[in-house]
């Protein structure tokens, strides 16, 4: 399975499509992205590369073999293409003549082979010595609900606006209002896997903003729920309550569209982080 | 035996009967008229809430469609400006609301000024403080000059201090001090900070309602630079004023200053020693014992309850300490 010198294993195919598919899968479901490297290095053995590899890896990080000597390929979990680059800098202050290919992966249906061989391809046709190679697929659409809980309905349309307009590549957003929060917790629109974005007003009828907070924050799978509570009264223990019984922001009405919005794009952000 | 006859009787219950017949005539006529005017209004709603938006925040153009025809339509475009303006503050939506109100809905508010109906006339003056409606300022002076109940007067108050807060307190002198202390409490909160200057620096010649709404709009307003006006006031001969200056300087939250506390306790008032005792809680445990041994055979039993509750949860938190060491 894996040619094991030092601590940290290299692993040859076929076992290394099954680890890139559930290093993937496992980074999609975070909304995460991995980061696959492949280094040629001419003048030495695959072992040499391996060698000197070993030493810069995290113990999350998955060293592999590709079919040339010469080579040596390296998944680099829950990153991005920045910290490839930062990694191959390092290898590269070793001395040594190298040539690198990255790929970000962030697209359910990119296959490994086809990945690899890209990559083999770009590092052969290079003139430069680091090659990012652009991911072809586009990120999937993202769904996310969003829940707007106020009681005056004319303001809840005020806020399903800004946000309907908002500028969200790669989300799409399902936007529902509700005056009060037992009809919301009571309609199921809470209930599915997918992220759930939650602008509330502290005060609601039936049951008050609070109270749907604790609920949601009770629920088993309540880190999909992210929680914006608004409020009228201007006050840190509010706040500090608020914050505490699992709000990720807070504003203080009246507030400016625009504040509103640039939390809004924030949160949402953060999904892809 | 006298004896009312048939026939009277008759007419009498003929007429009652007619009467109700009008009035359940007039009450589904009245609801009738009610219903046309809501839909009207939800009419007028869905098709240009979405265009408000857009107008208010500066997408597009106000569009004749958007200017209201009736009154149905009115209180449709006040509910969004309300909605607005309660909820969402900057972007230029209060100057954009400004505008149109000044520009499209003045006519609707000088008729209702002239009303012989008082709510009437209070939701114009409602709304012109609102909207900032500037465009009627004349009218609005127009009335002052009338028979008005106190609620409008102060409703003036309230629109002359937003249009003209320059030299406010001299020109309504005579007339602040007929306020509730509710009224003169909102009339300190909504006043900007100059007219605030003004008022404070003519303390001493304020209506007493007047002067207890300031001291008790400056503790909601924490503001620690207002703490050395507040002392001062502490050598008011009237209690009242220096109990609320304590409870204001309490609503600061801080470490009370050992110089008002022990002016506190020295008072004879013992509201005042009441509060000083009860800003122990924020004075370091020892300083506080000290202080409060002087409260202990204080004749009041409030005040000796307060010291014996401050000891009591001084002991518990010394104890919990030593648990834990």
């Amino acid at each position: 399975m894996a040619t094991k010198t030092g601590t940290h294993p290299v692993f040859k195919e076929p076992h290394i499509q099954d680890i890139f598919d559930l290093m993937k899968a496992n980074a999609l479901r975070g909304r995460r992205t991995i980061v696959m490297i492949v280094i040629r290095a001419e003048n030495e053995t695959g072992a040499e590369t391996a060698s000197r590899l070993r030493s810069l890896v995290r113990s999350t990080d998955v060293l592999f073999e590709t079919d040339r000597p010469d080579e040596r390929g390296v998944l680099l979990p829950m990153s991005g293409t920045d910290e490839a680059k930062s990694f191959l800098n390092r290898l590269f202050r070793m001395e040594g003549e190298m040539k690198a290919a990255i790929l970000e992966i962030f697209h359910p249906d990119v296959d490994y082979q086809a990945s690899l061989r890209r990559m083999q391809s770009a590092i052969g046709d290079a003139e430069g010595r680091v090659t990012v190679l652009d991911s072809l697929r586009q990120r999937p659409d993202e769904e996310v609900k969003v829940s707007i809980l106020d009681p005056e309905p004319l303001f809840r349309d005020v806020l399903g606006m800004a946000i309907d307009q908002l500028d969200t590549p790669g989300i799409q957003l399902k936007i529902e209002t509700f005056g009060d929060g037992r009809t919301f917790l009571e309609s199921g629109w809470t209930v599915s896997a997918h992220p759930h974005l939650v602008v509330m007003n502290d005060l609601l009828p039936r049951q008050n903003g609070l109270d749907v907070l604790h609920e949601l924050r009770s629920l088993p799978n309540d880190g999909k729920f992210t929680i914006l509570m608004m409020t009228r009264r201007n006050s840190e223990e509010d706040m500090t309550y608020a914050y505490e019984s699992g709000a990720d922001g807070f504003l203080v009405k009246p507030f400016n569209l625009r504040l509103f919005e640039a939390q809004i794009k924030r949160l949402l952000a953060r999904l892809w982080s | 035996m006298t004896g009312i006859s048939v026939t009277t009787v008759s007419i009498g219950v003929l007429l009652l009967l007619l009467v109700l017949v009008a009035l359940t005539v007039y009450l589904f006529a009245a609801r009738a008229v009610q219903e046309r005017k809501m839909e009207k209004a939800k009419a007028y709603l869905s098709r240009n809430n979405e265009r408000w938006y857009r107008v208010l925040r500066g997408m597009e153009d106000v569009s004749a469609e958007m200017v209201p025809k009736n009154k149905a339509e009115l209180a449709a475009v006040e509910e969004i400006f309300r909605a607005y303006l309660t909820n969402v503050s900057g972007d230029k939506i209060r100057e954009r609301i400004r505008a149109f109100a000044d520009g499209h809905l003045a006519p609707f508010y000088r008729k209702k000024l002239k009303s012989r109906n008082w709510s009437e006339r209070m939701n114009a003056l409602y709304r012109i403080e609102d909207f900032g409606m500037e465009s009627l300022l004349g009218d609005v002076h127009t009335l002052e000059r009338k028979r008005l109940t106190a609620d409008e007067r102060f409703q003036l108050l309230l629109i002359d201090l937003q249009f003209r807060p320059d030299g406010f307190i001299g020109r309504n002198a005579d007339r602040l001090g007929n306020l509730s202390e509710y009224e003169a409490r909102q009339l300190f909160f909504l006043m900007p900070e100059p007219v605030f200057e003004e008022a404070s620096a003519q303390f001493g010649q304020l209506d007493p309602i007047l002067k207890y709404g300031m001291v008790e709009v400056l503790g909601m307003r924490q503001d620690l630079k207002k703490l050395p006006f507040l002392e001062g006031l502490l050598d008011s001969e009237d209690p009242e004023i220096r109990i609320r200056v304590l409870r204001a300087i309490d609503a600061f939250g801080i470490r009370t200053p050992d110089r008002i506390l022990e002016r506190a306790f020295d008072s004879p008032v013992w509201e005042e020693r009441f509060l000083g005792a009860r800003m122990l809680r924020r004075v370091p445990a020892d300083e506080a014992a000290r202080y409060a041994s002087r409260l202990r055979d204080d004749p009041s039993w409030l005040v000796r309850e307060e010291v014996r509750g401050l000891l009591a949860r001084q002991r518990e938190a010394a104890e919990d300490l030593a648990v834990l060491r």
